[in-house]
């Protein structure tokens, strides 16, 4: 049984006259506690599934056609409200640039204990507690003098230690990783890495993980989707995708990667025949579907 | 802002007011008419008015007389008024909490006018409340405050008589008030019909000297919280499931007003100065008022002394704004 | 020798931190501290570190983009760290700049066609407008873009393909330097194994030094032959690229390659410890390291032929007096007689065998043999005479060579009876001791070339030379899985087990109560 099932999921960007196909039929299904890997270039549509499931998608971008499952519920039918029960509490969020995603003005306690109180319903006090001992949790030192700091006291890891407390605060059966190790350095990346798989495993969450960085999900994924221009173009698991990709696209990225520990190994760009295969494809499944 | 940078900010005020008192001393020398002139009859001798001169100091040279100057005002004293006869550094202490009381009322007004405006503006997605929002702004701030306060008494004082439209109270009216604050000590004394009073006669004023820092303001926070409203920390709040006010007040209000508070402190100041033409046009007796009798009067001491006012509260208003500013902003509280 | 492009001596950067009063003491902040390089024309350097450690900034002050606040700064061997920016304008035409963000270093407004002619016209060399479109046509075909896009604006391309922009108009001028800052971070794999082609062959065809700043290790890899890590505003460490990956010398630097995630799945890398990088000395990589190891035909050397293909070592070069005794089936392992006290046959396999960089000296002998109660030197002198003597001439002979393939490692096996004796093979244990103060000696002395020397001292192995010896015996392949860790690591001194490690623990607290203790096992 899936925690999470996204099932045809089509939406299309309205601006003015013109209509641009986000994603295009997207199906993704998640277990309970595994890592599913979310991986493409820019503008693959990777993390308009995430604000799809998170209800921020843009404005003008409207759901065509298809169905996300959580937990068996239709997230698409229940109303605005009910849908923001969910989010923070069963559903959460680590975003992509620790630096911007904390409120300058507030303290990082108000930043956890808001959350506590408002899904919790717990007190001021309980949940200050609460907070101090999760940014124990999260491993940084002296929880009780970083939970007065404001954000830009602290360093990049920590901003993004204090951002997945955050997301784990209310044990949410699913949290929505967007490129969480981006904006950080290697070094950092890597304890970051840790981090979140730790408590991932502590609490068997699910983890949907968006990244572009294929040695990522090698080292964090159990389950991968490739996606090109809003197209899932293969699924499988990380095991299978590293060992023999399905897809020439997958095969192609993986090629493209320079790595440190073969120097000999050539590098080779994606091929400009695979790109206007794929795009063609794209035009097709556009036109059969054009007027469903 | 800590105690120290706060009293080292002190420190740096008194430069400028040296400034301000050499400026506003010297110009009113060089600039034409002649205060003894005015206040001498026509028939005045030669000697009557030497007399005159010798009496105000104003036969010494122009060095001379700066320093005497100065060196009351350091004892705190302003000098003698011309035109009135009367000690300048009581005359504007008698005058001042009138137009203090209106510049504060005035403010508040402005505020609650801003946020009610520009949280509704940036609430609502539909398209109506938000361009319905730009428009007042736009209005409030395109009419200067005078000829608000025009409007409001040709419509409110004449065409509708609803409002009094001259004056800080009923003359006629008995009250035991003992200070010059009417307003703050009738409310301390919880005697609110007299307090209703006072404020039929500040509301018109007050009003139109706040209608235009209200457009201004409102347009700059509104801009203000679209823009917080696209940082990613917002959408972190969204993501968490806080309704759309609660992000709205806690998460945006406070970093939009960051930006706004720096040229909103500039609109406090012109306030300020607008309150000469306002006064002047209510028949409201605050320092403002007065200025402008000093000024046609050549009273050269008087209007030191109220120039020298205005700067002091100048620079008071941009120490508040320094405060607010390092309380709103986190960055800056360490230095 | 040729002369360097570059060359910086003693550069410091330093930064204003601005004042809140103005009475209040100016307070700088030190970006670059003191920082001493030299790139050579044709170089490809990269610069890594993390953010913060003052790489941009040494980028910019190369080329005075930012002011120096000491030091001198030599280009083309003239000295530009005092030059007026008037003065120094000649000269940009020899070294341009390309900046991480093409979206901003791009004039939106402008067609791309006047973006990458725009330094011709600068610097008066395209006096013929006409040939403008001309020109700019071909610059991009230079940088692999389509000529057709001369008359679009930098927003209607990609992010790969504005990036390819600034390359084409940093290279219209042919500059002799080009500093790229951090010009593929932003890029999708595929757009960034593109620039680093392009890269690759305009530093070839042009011949363009580069200087590649980056926080990607495996891009610098592929990319630049030498490398300057920077860690807090210095030079942490500078070698060529290869050596850098196999000889890490600093901790940061293992820190950094070992951060790297490759595509290949290992459910282990996240649990590795982060934090084990304070062991100060140098570090070997096994993986795709060349290793001789000396004694090959026995316990111990049997086990280190085995790990070391194991870890992915290119090539194992196994010795031993009787060759035939290796047995091995690794295509990659290839045997070779050698008898270490033959000091003529160690010098001839040196010179045959230039491509090493790792020695195992793991030959030793024991000849149970007391010190007082034994009859004569025989065994002494044959003790010293392999374990000392030909261990020394190990180290003589390899080196230079190590020396010549740009650092390595020398990991001496010893015995934690190097530390103290047990008078039951006293004679033993005093070559051991002689062969510590070796290691020492050696490391001292090799420390400047870039060999990390590293004395393992296991306690009690379970091999044929320890037949007579009773237990706790530890199995020969965990004491080559410790020692090889530990080379990994960074450790100088390597105690496989626990014997060995309370027995140190026991000397370090007192080594008299230790000494002591041995002294009870007497012979006979």
């Amino acid at each position: 049984m899936s925690l999470l099932e996204v099932q045809d999921l089509r939406v299309t960007l309205r601006q003015h006259s013109t209509s641009t196909r986000l994603l295009r039929d997207v199906s993704l299904s998640m277990e309970y506690g595994k890592v599913l890997g979310l991986v493409g270039e820019s503008g693959a549509g990777k993390s308009m599934v995430a604000k799809a499931i998170l209800d921020l998608l843009p404005k003008k971008a409207v759901i065509d056609k298809g169905e996300i499952k959580f937990n068996q519920n239709s997230l698409l039918r229940l109303s605005v409200a009910e849908r923001r029960k969910l989010l923070g509490k069963d559903i959460a969020l680590i975003p992509q640039d620790p630096m911007v995603s904390l409120n300058p003005v507030r303290t990082i306690g108000t930043h956890l204990s808001e959350g506590l109180t408002h899904h919790l319903g717990i007190t001021k006090a309980e949940a200050r507690k609460q907070s101090i001992a999760l940014l124990d949790e999260v491993l940084i030192r002296d929880p009780e003098r970083v939970i007065d700091a404001f954000s830009h006291e602290l360093s990049g890891g920590m901003r993004q230690r204090v951002l997945i407390a955050m997301a784990f605060s209310c044990s949410p059966k699913l949290i929505i990783a967007d490129e969480p190790t981006t904006a950080l350095d290697v070094t950092v990346q890597k304890r970051v890495l840790s981090l979140i798989r730790m408590m991932q495993r502590k609490q068997n969450t699910s983890l949907l993980f968006i990244t572009h960085d294929l040695g990522v999900v090698a080292k964090i994924c159990d389950q991968v989707a490739i996606m090109y221009e809003g197209r899932v173009l293969e699924n499988t698991t990380a095991k299978q995708l590293f060992h023999s990709p399905g897809h020439d696209y997958t095969r192609a990225l993986i090629d493209a990667m320079p790595r440190f520990d073969q120097p000999d190994k050539p590098i080779l760009p994606v091929s400009r025949k695979l790109k206007e295969q794929l795009q063609a494809e794209t035009r097709e499944v556009d036109q059969a579907t054009y007027n469903d | 802002m800590s105690l120290k940078q706060f009293l080292q900010r002190l420190l740096l005020a008194l430069p400028t007011l040296f400034g301000v008192s050499l400026v506003v001393f010297f110009l009113m020398r060089v600039v034409p008419g002649d205060p003894i002139a005015m206040m001498t009859p026509p028939g005045a001798t030669e000697a009557d008015v030497a007399q005159l001169r010798a009496l105000y100091g104003l036969d010494k040279p122009i060095i001379t007389q700066y320093v005497i100057w100065l060196g009351a005002l350091f004892q705190g004293d302003l000098g003698t008024s011309i035109s009135l006869r009367q000690d300048v550094f009581s005359l504007i202490l008698e005058r001042m909490p009138a137009t203090l009381e209106l510049a504060f009322l005035s403010t508040m007004i402005a505020i609650a006018l801003c946020l009610i405006l520009s949280l509704a503006g940036a609430y609502f997605r539909d398209r109506i409340i938000p361009r319905a929002v730009d428009a007042i702004a736009s209005t409030a701030q395109a009419v200067p405050d005078f000829l608000w306060g025009l409007i409001f008494i040709l419509l409110l004082g004449v065409a509708w008589p609803l409002f009094p439209i001259s004056g800080r109270i009923n003359p006629r009216l008995d009250h035991d008030l003992v200070s010059q604050f009417y307003l703050f000590e009738s409310l301390i004394k919880l005697d609110f019909s007299l307090a209703l009073e006072l404020l039929r006669h500040l509301l018109l004023p007050a009003i139109a000297l706040a209608l235009p820092m209200t457009g201004i303001v409102t347009r700059l926070l509104k801009v203000s919280l679209e823009e917080t409203w696209k940082q990613d920390y917002i959408t972190m709040a969204r993501a968490r499931g806080f309704s759309r006010w609660y992000i709205l007040r806690k998460e945006a209000l406070r970093n939009a007003l960051i930006p706004t508070v720096t040229l909103g402190g500039v609109q406090l100041t012109f306030l300020l100065g607008g309150t000469v033409l306002i006064e002047k046009l209510f028949s409201y007796p605050g320092i403002g008022n007065m200025a402008i009798g000093a000024v046609i009067q050549r009273d050269l001491p008087l209007i030191q002394g109220l120039i020298l006012t205005f700067a002091v509260m100048f620079i008071v208003i941009n120490l508040l704004i320094d405060l607010s500013y390092s309380w709103l902003n986190p960055r800056m509280r360490h230095g | 020798m040729t002369d360097p492009l570059v060359s910086a001596n003693r550069l410091s950067v330093s930064y204003r931190i601005p004042k809140t009063l103005p009475w209040e003491e100016q307070q700088y902040f030190e970006v670059l501290k003191e920082v001493n390089f030299e790139i050579l024309p044709g170089q490809r350097l990269g610069i890594v570190g993390e953010s913060g450690s003052g790489k941009t900034t040494l980028g910019r002050a190369m080329l005075r983009l930012v002011k120096l606040s000491s030091g001198q700064l030599l280009f083309d061997g003239e000295n530009i760290s005092t030059l007026k920016q008037s003065a120094l304008r000649p000269m940009r035409q020899r070294m341009q700049m390309i900046f991480q963000d093409p979206q901003s270093s791009l004039n939106p407004r402008r067609r791309i066609a006047n973006i990458v002619t725009q330094p011709l016209i600068a610097f008066g060399k395209l006096p013929d407008r006409s040939a403008l479109r001309e020109t700019a046509s071909t610059l991009l075909e230079r940088v692999g873009l389509n000529p057709d896009l001369i008359d679009r604006f930098p927003h209607e391309l990609s992010g790969g393909q504005r990036q390819r922009v600034g390359i084409a108009r940093a290279i219209a001028l042919e500059p002799k330097l080009l500093v790229a800052d951090e010009i593929v971070s932003g890029l999708d794999v595929s757009s960034q194994a593109q620039i680093i082609l392009l890269l690759e062959s305009l530093s070839r065809d042009m011949d363009l030094t580069l200087v590649f700043i980056s926080h990607d290790l495996s891009v610098v890899r592929k990319l630049c032959d030498s490398v300057i890590v920077l860690h807090q505003g210095r030079i942490a460490e500078r070698n060529s690229t290869d050596g850098l990956f196999r000889f890490a010398r600093h901790p940061y630097t293992r820190e950094l390659i070992r951060a790297i995630p490759l595509p290949e799945i290992d459910d282990n890398w996240l649990d590795q410890n982060n934090d084990t990088q304070s062991k100060g000395g140098l570090a070997m990589q096994i993986k795709n390291a060349t290793v001789l190891v000396t004694g090959a035909n026995r316990g111990i050397g049997r086990a280190y032929i085995d790990e070391l293909v194991k870890r992915g070592a290119k090539k194992v070069y196994a010795t031993a007096r009787t060759p035939s005794e290796i047995k091995t089936s690794h295509a990659n392992v290839e045997t070779h007689p050698l008898d270490i006290t033959d000091r003529d046959a160690v010098y001839q396999l040196a010179s045959k065998l230039s491509d090493v960089d790792l020695i195992i000296n793991n030959a030793g002998v024991n000849m149970m043999s007391a010190l007082v109660a034994s009859d004569g030197l025989d065994a002494a002198r044959a003790e010293m005479e392999v374990n000392y003597l030909g261990t020394l001439s190990m180290c003589q002979a390899f080196a230079p060579v190590l020396k010549e393939n740009g650092g390595g490692a020398i990991l001496n096996m010893l015995s934690i009876l190097s530390r103290v004796n047990l008078p039951l093979m006293g004679s033993l244990c005093a070559s051991k001791a002689a062969g510590l103060s070796l290691v020492q000696g050696v490391r001292a002395e090799l420390a400047a070339q870039n060999t990390a020397v590293v004395a393992v001292m296991p306690g009690a192995v379970d091999t044929d030379m320890s037949k007579d010896f009773p237990p706790p015996k530890m199995a020969p392949a965990d004491v080559v899985s410790a020692a090889l860790d530990g080379l990994e690591e960074g450790l100088e001194e390597i105690y496989p087990g626990e014997m060995a490690s309370g027995l140190n623990q026991g000397l370090s607290a007192d080594p008299k109560a230790v000494e002591k203790e041995l002294a009870g096992y007497l012979p006979g």
